[in-house]
């Protein structure tokens, strides 16, 4: 077993455990804020995943530029849509998205 | 089977099934939030089959996957936005 093999293995245990935790956190937690919070941090598992690829196939193979592209969609797109689904979660609740007297200090 | 099939199974068992519980038995907010998950957890899915059978050509399905579902998701967000 040479070194790459070993980061290979390193890094897929990494990206699937944040991704296990990610989901369990969805599972686990009450209410759409709290299990909110669980969906941003699974564009870091995609990156660790696709380390893993690229380590293997190497950096300028076919699915070395795609992997490397499929992380850099998912990390700039899971803030996007945990943003937006947060603000149509509060539009759903309360019909407007300005604070109210008693929710500022 | 090598380590790459293996982390695919674990992922679609320990991924899909929990967000799958929440989309049934959660509130609809609830449910958008479980199928944003699995966006990312089946476009990972598809990366790892492809490296692991050896179709590198087949990771194009991930990648056209991970712009379909960003699309896909903010249409529903903007279809929740009010109460039905």
């Amino acid at each position: 077993m040479t070194t790459g093999d070993v980061l290979v293995v390193v890094l897929l245990t990494l990206g699937v455990g944040v991704e296990l935790l990610c989901c369990i956190g969805v599972l686990v937690m009450r209410g759409v804020y709290d299990r909110l919070h669980y969906t941003g941090p699974a564009g870091f598992g995609a990156v660790l995943i696709s380390a893993a690829v690229v380590v293997r196939e190497g950096l300028f193979s076919q699915i070395g530029v795609k992997a490397i592209l499929i992380a850099a969609v998912l990390l700039v797109v899971s803030p996007v849509l945990v943003h937006a689904t947060a603000r149509a979660a509060r539009l759903r609740e309360r019909g407007e998205l300005q604070a109210q007297p008693h929710e500022v200090e | 089977m090598n380590e790459w099939i293996l982390a695919a199974i674990v992922l679609v068992l320990g991924g899909i099934l929990p967000c799958l519980v929440v989309s049934v038995r959660a509130s609809v907010m609830e449910g958008l939030v479980a199928l944003e998950m699995v966006g990312v957890i089946a476009v990972l899915v598809l990366l790892l089959v492809a490296e692991g059978f050896q179709r590198q050509p087949f990771v194009d399905l991930a990648l056209v996957l991970a712009l379909l579902s960003f699309v896909g998701t903010l249409a529903f967000v903007r279809f929740m936005e009010r109460e039905i």
